[in-house]
């Protein structure tokens, strides 16, 4: 190598070890970069194991225990609950029911030895009366009485039902010494008990959806089921069909006698989820099987961690022509439609712009606005005897009916009223006011103070009184092949907790907006009830008279007496201003 | 099995066995090869060496920083671990002290709710664990919580028990397992808290260190392969600074061989000035000096030879006419006084042993100057000793010389000058008889499949064993003072030597002082065969003459010229020749 070359190489060199021994330390300074980065979701809790029967345990100490087992045992199948259980037991169902209750069970014991106490932890543990005693005879009997004040109770289909203020349940358990000279329980009740600390923990609601009747929409009903089984059986429900009281008003593409062909939904670590369905499942037409594949999916990827679903029958993928899109949760549109003065605006862009083809009066003295869906149909109540059609060049009367309630459109154009004039009933009208009677049994004596029909016009929520108070219903909508309706199936009950409420709307597809009085306030709020689930209150707002709900929990809006419009503030669970001198608002549904 | 396809099938077989024995030889063979390759080059002992060195150094001192790395990364992610558990516990106590929480079930919604926060709240992946005390009965309605199920084993009974008999916080080193059957490092944090209503509880959080398991392996790997390359670059070093000094030796071993060859302008090819450039150069001076020396002597050698070679085809010229001359005086010596007649015979004599003189010396300097010729034949090595005995019979008749000669029945073919060989053997046999001292000189012939030899034996004088190693020099004799009869040149043996290197062959003396002398020509049955030994042994195996005693010889011989017992008298000359070929076969 010659000099020259050999020199280039040498300095070359040593610039290179220059530049990497610089590098060894952190840096001080640099450019921006993107740093967002994944944090995953809590996870689940797991209880603790609950403590076995303790020796020489008193009878209400035995029940304590088996109730407090049971919150644990939904995920292991009772098994330290069964312990507390005599060995002939073996008639008890635990999964036909489950009662929530708040704060402490009251158990007391109907045997004469031991102390009856009325509170919690009354159950003496090896309480100085009972340990005074030699151990009782192998054969003696004891009752003990409990009681709970219950929240909610789920049905043995995870049908969720909130309960009203003050209901109790009654306990009852029969114990018997078994030969070892322990205190077992030998009769008890179907069903189980926890707190609502643990249900929580150890249920989750899971949205089991079905298609409407002209398989347009997807509606949901929502179940419990416990965390460690919810996938299969959120899918077994899917199978099974929707529950009595939505029987006819959706459909169910799901051929009969169809179920998992393994009693499990296997996920692996891609978060493929993949449900093996029995041969019947082929029995279903092409439309039927891609509905009944979207069902499937919408609802196990509500699970995290699973993020795609594949459909088998009988083993191999089952073969669909084209995918169903129907909507899930559909958005109402933009809004809210507010009264201003005489005519109707829209506050979708935040200032009150005319809504086109509407007349700009006659809402001076309105008393209910309803809206159709892109404002095609704006229906006001004047007072309580008329209802009114603004669209269009002039104002039209389209009902004159006495005690009308707050209107609703749904999907269909229809508009939804109720009158005292027809009892059992609503009422839906057809845009050019044709009204036909819509069947409600459940309804009769009773005056419909706020109808709305969701979303996906299978459901409708009705606001009821009578004397002795409101209640709001949750029922399903049978239709014909046109989409008119004609009767109303069985209905639930749904924010029992609540009293005088006044109007119900829907927020998204389960859960609803309604105005009322909750347990601990004086005043009416704004509550948001799931549909299957606890009732939640809103912080309050002064002399609320309205209220309206967009998509979400963000866009609720609620109307003072003094005109101003309150909305959800950006963060935080507090309402700001949105606009002065409107009422009434309302979004398309 | 056919009989051609059995055989085809063994020859198979042993083809495939001979390959496999081939390979178990090389493989067999290779830590000889390795070992005789390690002896042979300095360049692998220097690299290997070095590579060893390295290694050990290398991997000591891995080994140090890896322990080192780890112990550092470990300890500090203890502290941060320690640290953070310390503060989220705090934050959960007092969570727990400002909770209004009055019943078990509102303190079960109370951890329900606080142990998914302290498991977002770490500053990485970690499970929470809220436990009760073992043994503890206060509101059993309250259960532990934990965020995970597979884990709770973790937490040791030595921990707990720790935790709950002393203050503060408790940690232990656990493995957590993980579904594909291996395992990672991971600690177990735990400490106590209070909580309305049930009393003290337990909290624990178990951390995985796979992630900094993964740096330290990270580092060790980083570290290998700069050990890797470290150790690549110490042999690559060392190769190539070994390689500047090997080269340039091996290019002067090769250069010296060559040399050593005869090549004599053969030089070193020399660039630089370093120390191997001054060797090269010395070298090179050598060498030069070296050729120049040599070229000089040759030279001067050859200029002898000429000079050797002149004078004597110089010499010739007058010798001629002095012998002429000397011819025309003796022819008429009879007519001259006594003196001068003796003068004339004395002329004549020593002209033609001068004459003989000039003959050798021409022959001896042809022989100097390389340019001889053999003109080999096949032909009886035997016929060739019979001729030579039948010329010097009447030296040895004078002389009472017995000579026997032992024949082998089958003629003796060798490829042979016949002319030279006949001047060897005559120069052997005159001599012999010359030094016999009146006793017998046997003559041996014998060959095997690759030599002939013939020995001729006296048992007269003798040679020392010092002057047998300067019998063939020239113009040396053992005895200055001795006479010779026929007159020698002193150039006899030295010319009978070069006759039989011009063969390829060996001619070698042996004597004992009184008791005779041996001497054994040796000559390859072909030409190009390399002689490595001899029919015929050069140290006679009996120290007497095997034929009958020079007393029995005398007694029965008519005359001087015995010719044997038994045998019919006769005149030497040719009708004693098959005389001789009757002699019993001696003892070889």
């Amino acid at each position: 190598m010659t000099t020259a070359r050999r020199r280039a190489t040498a300095s070359a060199l040593l610039l290179l070890l220059a530049l990497v021994g610089g590098c060894a330390v952190f840096p001080t300074s640099g450019d921006v970069h993107q740093g967002t980065s994944e944090v995953p979701e809590p996870g689940q809790v797991y209880l603790g194991t609950p403590d076995s029967p303790r020796q020489g345990a008193a009878p209400v100490e035995i029940v304590r225990g088996f109730m407090d087992a049971l919150a644990q045992g939904v995920s292991d199948d009772f098994t330290v609950a069964r312990e507390y259980l005599a060995d002939d037991v073996t008639d008890w169902d635990p999964w036909a029911s489950v009662a929530v209750y708040s704060g402490e069970p009251t158990l007391a014991s109907g045997t004469a030895a031991a102390a009856a106490g009325a509170g919690p932890d009354a159950a003496d543990p090896g309480g100085d009366a009972a340990a005074a005693q030699p151990a009782p005879t192998p054969g003696t009997t004891a009752r003990v009485r409990g009681d709970v004040a219950t929240l909610a109770s789920l049905g043995n289909d995870g049908e969720f039902t909130e309960e009203p203020r003050g209901t109790h349940k009654e306990l009852s358990f029969t114990l018997e010494v078994d030969p070892a000279g322990q205190w077992r329980i030998t009769r008890l009740d179907d069903g189980i008990e926890m707190s609502g600390a643990n249900f929580s923990s150890v249920y989750r609601s899971v949205d089991v959806y079905f298609p409407t009747t002209d398989a347009k929409v997807l509606v949901p009903d929502v179940r419990w089921f416990p965390q460690s089984i919810a996938r299969t059986q959120a899918v077994k429900a899917v199978l099974a069909g929707p529950a009595p009281w939505l029987r006819d008003a959706v459909g169910n593409p799901v051929p009969e006698g169809t179920d998992l062909s393994v009693d499990s939904v296997v996920v692996d670590g891609d978060g493929t989820a993949t449900v093996d369905l029995t041969a019947a499942a082929k029995a279903a037409s092409g439309p039927d099987r891609a509905v009944m594949v979207q069902q499937l999916s919408t609802v196990l990827l509500q699970f995290p961690g699973i993020q795609s679903v594949d459909v088998l029958a009988a083993g191999s993928v089952l073969s669909v022509p084209a995918s169903a899109a129907l909507l899930v949760d559909p958005d109402p549109g933009p809004g809210p439609y507010v009264v201003v003065g005489r005519g109707v605006r829209s506050l979708a862009t935040g200032t009150p712009t005319k809504v086109p083809d509407t007349v700009d009066a006659g809402a001076a003295t309105a008393t209910a606005l309803a809206v159709g869906a892109s404002a095609k149909l704006v229906v006001a109540r004047e007072g309580t005897g008329q209802l009114w059609s603004l669209s269009g060049t002039r104002a039209r009367l389209l009902l004159a009916a006495p005690d009308l309630a707050r209107p609703s459109v749904d999907r269909f154009d229809r508009i939804w009223t109720a009158s005292s004039d027809h009892d059992a009933a609503l009422l839906a009208l057809s845009a050019a006011g044709r009204s036909t009677p819509v069947d409600a049994s459940w309804l009769a004596g009773r005056r419909v103070l706020s109808v709305a029909v969701s979303r996906d016009g299978a459901r409708v929520v009705v606001v009821s009184q009578n004397a002795s108070g409101t209640r709001v219903d949750l029922a399903g909508v049978v239709r014909n092949e046109a989409g008119v309706p004609l009767r109303l199936t069985d209905a639930v009950s749904v924010g029992a907790s609540l009293a005088s409420v006044t109007q119900a709307v829907w927020v998204d597809d389960d859960t609803l907006a309604v105005l009322g009085r909750g347990a601990a306030a004086s005043v009416a709020t704004v509550n948001l009830v799931p549909v299957g689930g606890f009732t939640r209150a809103l912080s309050p707002v002064n002399d609320v008279v309205s209220i309206a709900a967009g998509h979400g929990e963000r866009a609720v809006f609620a109307a003072a007496k003094d005109g101003t419009l309150w909305e959800r503030s950006l963060t935080g669970a507090s309402w700001t201003a949105a606009a002065v001198e409107v009422r009434l608002p309302a979004f398309p549904g | 099995m056919t009989g051609t396809g059995g055989r085809a099938g063994r020859g198979r077989g042993r083809r495939a066995a001979l390959r496999v024995r081939r390979v178990g030889r090389a493989v067999a063979s290779w830590p000889r090869r390795a070992a005789a390759r390690w002896r042979s080059s300095l360049q692998v002992r220097v690299v290997t060496s070095s590579l060893v060195v390295g290694i050990v150094v290398v991997a000591v001192l891995g080994a140090y920083l890896s322990v080192q790395v780890r112990n550092g990364l470990f300890d500090r992610r203890v502290d941060q671990i320690l640290q953070e558990s310390q503060r989220s516990t705090q934050q959960a106590q007092s969570t727990f002290d400002a909770a209004s929480a009055k019943d078990s079930t509102e303190v079960q919604q109370l951890l329900n709710d606080t142990v998914p926060q302290l498991q977002q709240s770490g500053s990485g992946n970690r499970d929470v664990f809220l436990v009760r005390p073992a043994g503890s009965t206060a509101a059993p309605s309250v259960v532990g919580v934990s965020t995970t199920q597979e884990f709770r084993g973790l937490v040791s009974d030595d921990l707990r028990s720790q935790v709950e008999n002393g203050q503060g916080q408790y940690w232990q080193s656990v493995a957590i397992p993980q579904p594909d059957g291996s395992s990672e490092p991971g600690v177990v944090v735990g400490s106590r808290v209070t909580l309305p209503v049930v009393g003290d509880f337990e909290l624990y959080y178990l951390y995985s260190l796979a992630d900094d398991e993964s740096t330290l392996r990270f580092v060790q790997s980083v570290l290998a392969i700069g050990a890797i390359v470290l150790l690549g670059l110490v042999g690559a070093t060392t190769f190539l600074v070994a390689r500047q000094v090997v080269v340039p030796v091996r290019n002067a071993a090769r250069v010296a061989g060559r040399l050593a060859d005869g090549r004599l302008d053969e030089r070193l090819a020399v660039r630089g000035t370093d120390e191997m450039a001054t060797l090269g150069r010395a070298f090179n001076g050598m060498a030069e000096s070296l050729q120049v020396q040599i070229a000089r002597w040759e030279e001067l050698s050859t200029l002898q030879r000429r000079f050797v070679s002149d004078v004597s085809h110089e010499l010739r010229t007058p010798l001629t006419t002095i012998r002429m001359a000397g011819e025309v005086i003796y022819a008429s010596r009879d007519e001259f006084e006594p003196a001068s007649r003796r003068s004339a015979e004395l002329l004549r004599a020593q002209i033609d042993r001068f004459e003989e003189l000039l003959a050798d010396l021409l022959e001896i300097s042809r022989f100097d100057a390389g340019a001889v010729g053999l003109e080999a034949e096949r032909s009886d090595l035997s016929r060739a000793v019979d001729a030579v005995v039948e010329h010097v019979l009447p030296l040895a008749e004078s002389k009472g010389v017995w000579i026997s000669a032992n024949l082998p029945e089958r003629p003796v073919i060798a490829d042979l000058d016949t002319r030279r060989i006949e001047r060897v053997l005559r120069n052997l046999v005159v001599n012999a008889v010359e030094h016999a001292e009146g006793g017998p000189v046997e003559i041996d012939v014998a060959a095997d499949e690759r030599a002939a030899a013939v020995v001729v034996r006296d048992f007269g004088v003798g040679l020392t064993q010092d002057e047998t190693g300067h019998v063939f020099d020239r113009f040396w004799r053992a005895d200055p003072a001795r006479a010779r009869t026929t007159g020698g040149t002193g150039l006899g043996l030295a010319i009978a030597l070069e006759d039989a290197h011009l063969h390829g062959g060996w001619l070698e003396a042996w004597g004992r002082p009184g008791r005779g002398a041996s001497f054994r020509l040796t000559v390859p049955r072909r030409a190009g065969i390399l002689l490595t030994e001899s029919p015929l042994p050069l140290v006679p195996a009996s120290e007497v003459p095997r034929s009958a005693t020079p007393d029995e010889i005398r007694d029965t011989a008519d005359g001087p010229s015995g010719l044997g017992r038994g045998t019919v008298p006769s005149d030497h000359g040719p009708a004693a020749l098959p005389q001789l070929h009757a002699a019993p076969e001696g003892d070889r």
